[in-house]
């Protein structure tokens, strides 16, 4: 118990799992008890789920958005893959540079731009969920990049290996571990830019668009399920990303702290 | 295992999981999304009234409100989008925040009028108000301005104010109303065949004023709409959904398609189609930009045929309402007072412009920016074709007489409209609006009442009043429909069951209060020509006179004419009863 509360304390995993799921359970208790005035409460947010599955096909909703969301990732992580190995050649370094810069351009207006430039709906939300997080992993792989450290390459080439070679081994396969972190850092990016899209271009539907809906008729407790929905799918796909991360490379947490 | 195992299994168990899971979701076995069925809708009934006839009775001008703000008063906030039906008010404030000598500061209100294009942070507002209003009475109170139409949906805040231990209440006083401005643009042959836009798309900012105005025009001509806005009903009329009225104009100027899915009656097909914007429901400058980006679109249809469809309605919560009676009766007479001079005088209108260009803060638009839109004005668009931009109406105390129904002969147009719209759009999103607030939980009249007796017998200036030719035929139709409405066999009677039919008429024709009224009788077969050709007179003139009857302000003399056709237009094969019965009928045609 006392370890709790100790500074990198390794408490057991059974009271660390019980602590854990009383704070949940409190706060549970809390809204069910103590419910705000304007905060719908935990039974209205409960039925509200529960129509929104039954008969407004939230779960669908759910896996459109999620197959585009994926598709949105993979085609950043490619693109961002690509962007930031190439900043080993001086030549492409101010692209990398501007890549990461982007990210602080707003889209307002630019979907117009994008609207001119492809063939439809559909690939309009792609391009711009897809440029948003590529902006954002090249700026986290290129840190990733940076982080090489003299000592890695130099062991590299005392083992005889050429300049490309060394860069192979070291930075693109020894780094993976760390790009997948990246990628799973930065795919919250588009959840929450999922809304503004789906908005943009109803007709294919999405989550996005189901709670834009609750909220145009302020719905709250609907809002309220959605979000929560959302926010279980964000910590679901983190568990598989960290899975993946373990079965892929088991030797990358080696180094962290216990 | 090694990596390369390892991730040959890892990518066969995605494939297996991404294939199983959309073919899970895809057949509908576990989660079925409820079928939208396109929508007939029975009627949207528009109330009508006002039109454009100068007032008589002269109202001198006042002196104009200084720019100095007035500091004292009772505290009020007013906020609205930028909407030219406004000008009343602006010119009854004199500025941004009340100034000395304005009718507001006359009645000893202090009013910060601010901008706020949004509603959903409008309706925020308004719980936070009721919210501060309860800890504290000397809080500001807040007024609202929505369009009248949009009233339903907005009543969507009304449980959280009632968590906050109030309700929505409305001012029983309009300032104006949109004439014009807010319109459905379509394709020129929508005009002559409205048929033509079956299968067609509308883009607009769905569930609001510019889409109802599309969807009374396909009521009025019978015309289904699929409410889906994922899918596409080649037999209905489609919606595009858009995030603003701009962004509706934008999708049709750029004219890149969207991919649905086919729906014929309810059901899903499974075919994916492309779909683009084919017309346009927004307002100015929307029309602006569509007329100058690309043209090729004209009217169809807009607030100045459909008159009544969009007064300003101002809501305000009933904590506020209840505990100042005295105040809302001042800026109800403070109103009434400008809204006479910005009707009757020039140099008022063209100030409370001013008033608005400081309001409103777009740097690019000077008060004859909005003086100009307010009255409207016909411009050429890129392909030469003339488009109608802009378009507002100021009212004046007896206007509002006339719009809750407190004149003589009148009907409570505002309650027709209300429910009218509420009901279609019930109809068309079930799950999003389930039910409305009642008109009368919001609507108290007292006040209007009150100030109606103490005006009596005094000289007040006139309600604009819709003028009508008996002689003057119809020359541009808007809409064509047939009424199923029954008559006892070979009299001009009504069945009970055409009394139904006959309300939703009513409203209908209310709301479209500046455009025409034909009714055209048409018979079966049976019997002798020439009786058959009396009779379909007769029932015309049958459902004229119950117009009039039900309301005459609404239904002026020579605004609703009457035709005879007999049998000799008939729409189905007389050989069966069916038949019979579908030429057994009255067509209603709107138009200019």
């Amino acid at each position: 118990m006392k370890s709790l509360f100790l500074p990198n304390a390794r408490p057991p995993r059974t009271t660390f799992a019980l602590m854990a799921a009383g704070q949940a359970g409190l706060l549970l208790l809390l809204w069910l008890f103590y419910p705000l005035q304007l905060f719908p409460s935990l039974g209205d947010v409960l039925r509200a789920l529960a129509d929104l599955t039954t008969t407004q096909g939230l779960m669908p909703e759910l896996w459109a958005s999620m197959t585009t969301a994926l598709q949105a990732l993979g085609m950043a992580t490619v693109l961002a893959l690509l962007i930031s190995y190439l900043t080993a050649l001086p030549f492409f370094r101010p692209l990398a540079y501007a890549a990461s810069k982007m990210r602080y351009l707003t889209l307002t207006g630019l979907t117009f731009f994008v609207a001119l430039l492809v063939s439809s709906g559909h690939e309009v939300k792609l391009s711009v969920l897809t440029f948003a997080t590529t902006v954002y992993l090249v700026t986290g792989m290129t840190a990733v990049m940076l982080g090489t450290t003299q000592q890695e390459l130099d062991h590299a080439r005392t083992l005889g290996l050429g300049e490309w070679r060394s860069f192979w081994e070291v930075v693109v396969l020894g780094k993976l571990a760390d790009m997948l972190e990246v990628v799973r850092q930065n795919f919250a990016i588009i959840w929450t830019m999922i809304t503004l899209v789906e908005t943009l271009y109803q007709s294919e539907g999405g989550i996005g668009l189901l709670l834009y809906k609750q909220n145009r008729y302020l719905h709250l407790d609907g809002v309220v399920a959605i979000q929560l929905v959302i926010l279980a799918a964000g910590a679901a796909q983190d568990y598989v990303f960290g899975l993946l991360r373990r079965v892929f490379f088991p030797y990358a947490s080696l180094a962290a702290a216990r | 295992m090694t990596t390369r195992g390892k991730l040959v299994l890892g990518v066969l168990l995605a494939t297996l999981l991404y294939f199983g899971i959309n073919k899970l979701v895809q057949s509908g076995v576990l989660f079925k999304k409820a079928a939208t069925e396109s929508v007939l809708l029975s009627s949207i009934e528009l109330p009508s009234s006002a039109g454009g006839s100068r007032t008589n009775v002269a109202v001198p001008l006042a002196p104009l409100p200084s720019e100095t703000p007035a500091g004292k008063g009772s505290p009020l906030v007013w906020e609205v989008m930028a909407w030219n039906s406004q000008m009343a008010g602006m010119l009854a404030n004199g500025g941004p925040r009340t100034t000395q000598g304005s009718s507001l500061a006359a009645g000893g209100l202090d009013m910060q009028i601010v901008r706020q294009d949004d509603v959903a942070k409008m309706q925020a507002d308004l719980v936070k108000n009721a919210l501060d209003l309860q800890s504290n009475p000397e809080t500001p109170g807040l007024l609202v301005s929505i369009m009248g139409d949009g009233l339903p949906a907005f009543s969507a805040v009304q449980p959280q104010l009632e968590k906050a231990g109030t309700g929505l209440q409305i001012i029983p006083y309009s300032v104006g109303k949109s004439f014009g401005e807010d319109k459905l643009m379509g394709p020129k042959e929508w005009l002559d065949n409205p048929k033509a836009a079956l299968g067609k798309t509308v883009a607009c900012y769905l569930r609001d004023g510019d889409q109802n105005i599309a969807l009374k025009w396909c009521a009025d001509n019978g015309l289904k709409v699929n409410p889906d806005e994922t899918t596409y009903d080649p037999e209905a009329v489609n919606f595009m959904a858009a995030s603003d009225f701009l962004v509706a104009a934008e999708k049709y100027i750029i004219g890149k398609p969207e991919q649905r899915v086919k729906v014929v009656k309810g059901k899903n097909t499974g075919v994916k189609v492309d779909v683009v914007a084919d017309a346009v429901a927004t307002w100015t400058p929307g029309d602006v930009n569509i007329a100058k980006q690309k043209g090729g679109l004209v009217n169809i249809v807009s607030t100045k045929d459909y008159s009544n469809q969009m007064p300003n309605i101002m809501v305000t919560t009933k904590r506020w309402y209840d505990a100042h009676p005295k105040e809302v009766e001042a800026l109800m007479t403070a109103l009434a007072v400008a809204g006479d001079q910005v009707k009757s005088h020039p140099e008022a209108l063209s100030r409370a412009a001013d008033i608005s260009a400081s309001v409103y803060g777009d740097k690019d638009k000077p008060g004859s920016y909005w003086l100009r839109y307010y009255k409207g004005v016909s411009e050429a668009d890129r392909n030469g074709e003339v488009v109608e931009l802009g378009g507002s109406k100021a009212f004046n105390f007896a206007d509002n007489l006339a719009l809750f129904g407190l004149n003589e002969g009148g009907t409570n147009i505002y309650a027709a409209v209300y429910k009218t719209f509420g009901d279609v759009q019930h109809q068309l999103y079930p799950k999003e609006l389930p039910s409305y607030v009642p008109l009368d939980q919001m609507l108290d009249l007292a006040p209007l009442r009150k100030l109606q007796d103490k005006y009596r017998g005094k000289n007040l200036a006139p309600a604009e009043q819709q003028q009508f030719a008996a002689d003057d035929e119809i020359r541009q139709s808007v809409s064509r429909r047939a009424w199923n409405i029954e008559f006892h066999t070979g009299q001009r009677t009504f069945t009970p069951a055409a009394e139904q039919q006959l309300d939703q008429l009513f409203n209908d024709l209310v709301v479209a209060g500046r455009l025409k009224v034909a009714v055209h009788g048409h018979t079966d077969n049976v019997g002798d020509a020439q009786r058959n050709q009396q009779l379909s007179q007769d029932r015309a003139e049958a459902v004229r006179q119950w117009l009039e009857q039900r309301s005459a302000s609404a239904f002026p003399a020579g605004r609703v004419q009457t035709y005879a056709h007999g049998a000799q237009e008939p729409v189905a094969p007389n050989t069966t009863p069916e038949g019979k019965a579908r030429n057994r009928r009255v067509e209603i045609v709107l138009g200019n």
